[in-house]
C-alpha cells in the first residue's frame, strides 16, 4: 500500500463487521415464501414509499443526484407523501438559484405537517430526528475541525450533489430561501442573523432564538415590516393551495383504489364461480360413491343375514351336514369379518354425509310432509295406544326410527313417555336436539342391533319403511321384534298406494323413496316375523270437497281410489309368549335366529 | 384467460430459473388468469436425452390437450418452445448455451458438432414460427439475433423480494454474491486483492463447485485479510451485506441477465463489472451507475480503490443505479401486460 487510505484511517476489523451485519440481518424480516409480485411495489402507485430505511437516510438525500430526486425523497421522508406541485415548484426554483438543501430539509421537518407526521409514529420514524443524525453531525464536526465554514460545507454538498464536478463553492444561499414560495418574498438584503439558519438543522434549540432575532431585525427596519406582512399572507394563500392540491391528490388516490377494489372483486367473483363448479363436481362424485357404498352395505347385511340363518340351520336339523352349509354360504368369510366390513362401510357413509342434501330434505319435509299440527293430530292416537298398552317405562322406552323433525318425540315427551330417536340426517338430528329431545345421528339397523333383547316398550317408524330396500326392512323388523319386550308395540306409518294418485304420483315427490309398501304386504311381513294382532289404520283421506259428488257404486269406487286415505298405519304387538305357530314356514324352511334365541316360556 | 407456461425442471433443485418461472405464474394468477405449468425434465449431462426431448417437443400440439382449451402458451426454455399453439408467446430465458456461445470447439467431437448444428437448426426453425418473441434481457435477444437471425423484445423482471432491498451506511467492502462457478469468475476478484492500494476488502457470498479452489487461491496469494468467503447466507443477510457495502462486484462473463446487478441497484450501490459481462452491461453504465473495467485483476483493483477513496462518487453512482431501476419500470405486472398483449 504505497498510498495512504483517504477515506478510512483505521483498518477494518473484517470479522467484527461480518458479525455485525449478520446480526443486523437477523432482525430483518426474511422474504415471504411466495415470490408473488415482488418488486412491483417500487414501480406501482407512483413509486410509492421509497422512505429510506436507515439512519443515514437524510445524508443519502442530501447527496441525491438531481434536485427532483432530492425533493421527492425529502417530501417522502419528512412528510410521508409526494411533493405537491406548488411547494415543489417553489423549492425547485430556490434550489436552482443555489439554495440550500439542508435548509429545505429543516423547513419541511419543522413545518406543522412535518412535525405531525414525525410525531404520529415517533418510534418508527426516529431517523427523522435531525438532532440524532450521527452521520450529519460527524460529517459536520470533521469538516469544521479541518477549518471549513458552514456555507462552504453547504456549497460542497451541493456540488457533490449536482454532478461529478468536484469541489467549488456554490453561490451563497439567498434569504429568499426561507420561504417555500420564494418568488413572492420581498428582496431583502441578507439579514445578519440569517447564517444562524444554517446551524438550525444541527442545533434545533436555536429555533426560538432565530425567531427572536428575526423579530428584532424587522423592528429595526420598519420599512420591511409591511413587505413581510404581505409575504406572510401570500404564504398563507399558498398553503391553502397546497391543502387543496393535497385533497385533490387524495381524491385521485381513492379513485385509483376504488378501481383496484373493483378489479379485485371481479377476480373474486370469477374465483368463486370456479370453486363452486369444482364443488358441484365433488358433490356428484360423493353422491355416486355413497350410493355404491349403500348398495354394498345392503348386500353385506343380507349376506350376514344368510350366514346367521345358515348357522342356525347348521345347529338345528341334524341331517344337514357341512356340505349343505357350504352350498348356502359361498363366501368363506366369518360373520365377524362381514360385520367389521359392514361397520367400516357404515363409518365411511357416516363420514361422507352430504349436509347439503340433508338440508334439502329438511326443506322438502317442510313442504310435503304436512304441518306439525296435522301430524300431531294423527299421532295423538298412537299415544293413546301406548298408554293403553302400558309398556313404556324408563327402562323400556320408545325408540323412534327416522325421527325426522321430532314431532313424535316431542309429543311423547309431553305425554310423559320416555323416548329416543335416531335419524341418519344430521340436520334433522340437530334440530331435534335443539328442542331438547333425545336424538342421535345413527343408522336405524345399527341402533337396533346395539340394543339388548326385550329392552324397548315400542318401536315406531313414521314414513321410513318406503325408503328401505326390502332386505334391510326385513332385518330391521326382525331386530325390532328381538328388542321389544313382550307386549311391546310396533308402529309403522307409510304412504298408502291403495290411493292411485299416491301410488302413481305423490309417492315420487320424495327422491329418497324406493317403493311403496301395500297394507297387505306390510301386514303379512310383520305377522311373518312374529308380531301379533296387526291392525291397519287408513289415514288422511282427501277432504270431502275434493271428492266427486254422488253415492253410486262407480262414484264410490272412483272416490275410493283417487281420493281415499293417503297414508296407512300398522300397529302390531310382540306377543307376551313366543308364538311359533304364526310363522308361515317358507319353502326352504328357514327361520330366524331371533326366534331361535327367544327363551322358551 | 387460461395460460399454459412451459419450462424445464430439475426436481428438488431450486435456482434462479425456478424463481423466474414461479414469479411468472404467480403474476399471471394475480392478474386473474388460470395458469398451468408444463415442466419437462432436461438432462443436460446426457446428450441423447437432449435429442429425445427436442423430438418430443417439436410440434407437440398444446391447443387443446385432452380437450382442455388453452388460450395462450408462454414458452420459457429450450426445447419446450418447440410446442405448437395458435397463440404462442416466447419469453426466452436462454437457449441451450452449450450449443452456442459456450460451445467448446477445441474439445468437441464430431458428434458434438453435429448435435450443436441440430440444436441451432431446431431453434431457428421452431423459434421462427412463434410470432411474439420476448427475451429475458437484451443480451439474450442479441444472441438470438446473432446465431439464429431472429428478433425478440427484451423484457425485464424484478428479482425476488425486490422491495426489501435497502441502503445503509457504507462500510469499506465490496460485496460479490454468486454461485462459485468458473463462469462467475470469483477468481478475478481474489486475484485483484493483491493489487489493492486502499484498505478495501472483498466479501464473497455463496457456495458451489469452485469454492474450494477459491479458498486455496486465497491462501496461496496470502490475501486472507482482504478476501473473505461467507459461504451461504440467508436472504436477509444477503440484503444486509448489500445495504452496508461500498459497492458490488459482479464478475461473470457473458451473463444472460444477472439478478446481482438489479439487487445492487435496488440497494443504491454502484456495480463494478467487466467489459465482457453481457447482460449486466445493459444496466451498468461506466461512471453513471457503476464502473465497467477490463477483466483483469489490476483493473478491478483500481476500480475498487476508486470507490474506497471517493465514497461520494460511490454513493452518487449507487443512487443513480436505483433511479435507473425505477426508470426502467421493471415490474411483474408490466411483464404480464407485455407478454399477453
Amino acid at each position: 500500500m504505497s498510498q495512504p487510505d483517504v477515506a478510512s484511517h483505521q483498518p477494518l476489523d473484517v470479522d467484527a463487521l461480518i458479525a455485525r451485519i449478520k446480526a443486523e440481518a437477523g432482525t430483518d424480516q426474511d422474504a415471504l415464501p411466495m415470490p408473488a409480485l415482488v418488486g412491483d411495489a417500487l414501480n406501482s402507485a407512483g413509486q410509492a414509499d421509497q422512505r429510506p430505511a436507515s439512519a443515514s437516510a437524510l445524508g443519502w438525500l442530501l447527496s441525491a443526484l438531481s434536485d427532483e430526486a432530492f425533493l421527492e425523497g425529502a417530501y417522502r421522508t419528512l412528510l410521508g407523501r409526494a411533493p405537491d406541485a406548488v411547494g415543489a415548484d417553489a423549492y425547485r426554483r430556490s434550489l436552482a438559484r443555489g439554495g440550500s438543501r439542508l435548509l429545505i430539509l429543516y423547513i419541511l421537518r419543522y413545518s406543522a405537517e412535518g412535525r405531525a407526521w414525525a410525531g404520529e409514529a415517533a418510534a418508527s420514524r426516529s431517523h427523522l430526528n435531525l438532532l440524532r443524525q450521527p452521520m450529519l453531525l460527524s460529517r459536520l464536526r470533521r469538516y469544521l475541525k479541518r477549518g471549513g465554514t458552514l456555507s462552504g460545507l453547504l456549497g460542497r454538498m451541493k456540488a457533490v450533489a449536482s454532478g461529478p464536478v468536484a469541489g467549488g463553492l456554490s453561490p451563497s444561499p439567498s434569504p429568499s430561501l426561507l420561504s417555500p414560495n420564494s418568488t413572492q418574498r420581498p428582496q431583502l438584503k441578507p439579514a445578519p442573523w440569517l447564517w444562524l439558519y444554517r446551524l438550525a438543522p444541527v442545533k434545533r434549540p436555536l429555533g426560538p432564538f432565530l425567531r427572536f432575532a428575526e423579530r428584532r431585525y424587522l423592528r429595526k427596519h420598519p420599512e420591511l415590516y409591511a413587505q413581510q406582512a404581505v409575504w406572510q399572507s401570500n404564504q398563507r394563500i399558498d398553503q391553502q393551495h397546497i391543502r387543496v392540491s393535497q385533497v385533490d391528490e387524495r381524491v385521485s388516490r381513492l379513485k385509483a383504489e376504488a378501481v383496484e377494489t373493483q378489479t379485485g372483486l371481479e377476480h373474486e367473483v370469477q374465483r368463486r364461480e370456479r370453486l363452486s363448479k369444482d364443488l358441484d363436481f365433488f358433490r356428484s362424485d360423493l353422491i355416486y360413491h355413497r350410493q355404491q357404498a349403500q348398495e354394498l352395505l345392503t348386500a353385506l347385511r343380507s349376506a350376514q343375514g344368510q350366514r346367521t340363518q345358515s348357522s342356525y340351520h347348521d345347529q338345528a336339523p341334524a341331517h344337514q351336514g357341512p356340505t349343505a352349509r357350504e352350498s348356502l354360504v359361498t363366501e368363506p368369510l366369518s360373520n365377524e369379518a362381514i360385520a367389521t366390513a359392514a361397520a367400516s362401510l357404515q363409518a365411511v357413509l357416516d363420514a361422507t354425509v352430504d349436509d347439503r342434501l340433508d338440508a334439502y330434505y329438511v326443506a322438502f319435509e317442510e313442504e310435503f310432509r304436512g304441518s306439525p299440527e296435522q301430524i300431531r293430530a294423527t299421532q295423538e292416537g298412537y299415544v293413546a295406544d301406548l298408554l293403553g298398552a302400558a309398556v313404556v317405562t324408563p327402562e323400556t322406552p320408545v325408540l323412534d326410527l327416522g325421527c325426522g323433525r321430532g314431532e313424535w318425540l316431542g309429543l311423547l315427551a309431553e305425554s310423559g313417555l320416555h323416548a329416543q330417536g335416531v335419524d341418519s340426517n344430521r340436520v334433522m338430528v340437530e334440530r331435534c336436539r335443539s328442542y331438547g329431545l333425545d336424538a342421535r345421528c345413527e343408522d336405524a339397523l345399527s341402533a337396533l342391533q346395539a340394543l339388548p333383547d326385550a329392552s324397548l316398550g315400542a318401536v315406531s317408524a313414521f314414513h321410513l319403511i318406503e325408503h328401505l330396500p326390502f332386505a334391510l326392512l326385513h332385518a330391521l323388523l326382525e331386530q325390532a321384534h328381538r328388542v321389544l319386550c313382550p307386549g311391546g308395540l310396533l308402529i309403522l306409518e307409510t304412504p298408502n298406494p291403495e290411493n292411485v294418485l299416491v301410488g302413481s304420483h305423490t309417492f315420487y315427490h320424495d327422491p329418497t323413496h324406493r317403493n311403496p309398501m301395500t297394507p297387505t304386504a306390510t301386514r303379512f311381513l310383520v305377522r311373518y316375523l312374529g308380531f301379533a294382532d296387526p291392525e291397519i289404520r287408513r289415514l288422511h283421506p282427501y277432504p270431502e270437497s275434493a271428492k266427486v259428488p254422488g253415492q253410486d257404486a262407480l262414484t264410490e269406487r272412483v272416490n275410493g281410489h283417487l281420493c281415499g286415505p293417503q297414508d296407512f298405519a300398522l300397529i302390531a304387538r310382540k306377543p307376551k309368549r313366543p308364538v311359533a305357530a304364526q310363522r308361515v314356514p317358507s319353502s326352504t324352511g328357514r327361520a330366524t335366529a331371533t326366534d331361535a334365541t327367544q327363551p322358551a316360556a | 384467460m387460461r395460460v399454459l407456461v412451459t419450462a424445464n425442471v430439475t426436481p428438488f433443485l431450486q435456482g434462479g430459473a425456478d424463481y423466474h418461472i414461479e414469479g411468472l405464474t404467480a403474476a399471471l394468477r394475480a392478474q386473474g388468469h388460470e395458469v398451468s405449468c408444463l415442466r419437462l425434465p432436461f438432462n443436460y449431462h446426457r446428450p441423447r436425452d437432449i435429442d429425445a426431448l427436442m423430438t418430443f417437443c417439436d410440434g407437440l400440439d398444446l391447443n387443446q390437450p385432452n380437450g382442455q382449451r388453452v388460450d395462450a402458451l408462454i414458452s420459457l426454455q429450450f426445447p419446450t418452445y418447440g410446442a405448437l399453439h395458435d397463440n404462442h408467446r416466447l419469453w426466452l430465458m436462454h437457449q441451450h448455451r452449450s450449443a452456442y456461445e459456450l460451445f467448446d470447439a477445441a474439445e468437441a467431437s464430431a458428434e458434438d458438432e453435429a448435435r450443436r448444428d441440430r440444436i441451432q437448426a431446431f431453434d431457428t426453425r421452431v423459434l421462427g414460427r412463434i410470432p411474439k418473441r420476448f427475451a429475458n434481457s437484451a443480451r439474450v435477444a442479441e444472441r438470438l439475433h446473432h446465431y439464429n437471425g431472429l428478433e425478440a423484445e427484451p423484457l425485464y423482471h424484478p428479482p425476488f423480494a425486490a422491495e426489501q432491498f435497502h441502503c445503509a451506511e457504507a462500510e469499506g467492502y465490496l460485496f460479490f454474491p454468486s454461485r462459485f462457478e468458473t463462469l462467475k469468475r470469483q477468481e478475478l476478484l481474489i486475484r485483484a486483492a493483491r493489487h489493492l492500494q486502499t484498505s478495501v476488502v472483498f466479501l464473497l457470498a455463496g457456495d458451489g463447485g469452485q469454492r474450494a479452489r477459491c479458498e486455496r487461491l486465497i491462501a496461496e496469494l496470502g490475501v486472507s485479510q482482504r478476501v473473505r468467503l461467507l459461504g451461504r447466507v440467508s436472504e436477509a443477510e444477503k440484503r444486509a451485506f448489500y445495504a452496508h457495502s461500498l459497492g458490488v462486484f459482479y464478475g461473470p462473463r457473458d451473463e444472460d441477465y444477472g439478478y446481482v446487478t438489479l439487487e445492487a441497484m435496488l440497494s443504491s450501490k454502484p456495480v463494478i463489472c467487466c467489459t465482457d459481462a453481457g447482460g449486466p452491461l445493459e444496466l451498468v453504465r461506466h461512471q453513471e451507475t457503476g464502473l465497467v473495467v477490463e477483466p483483469t485483476p489490476e483493473a478491478v483493483a483500481a476500480a475498487a480503490d476508486q470507490l474506497q477513496r471517493d465514497p461520494a462518487l460511490a454513493r452518487a453512482l449507487g443512487e443513480a443505479g436505483r433511479q435507473r431501476y425505477i426508470d426502467l419500470g421493471i415490474a411483474w405486472a408490466h411483464v404480464v401486460r407485455r407478454l399477453l398483449a
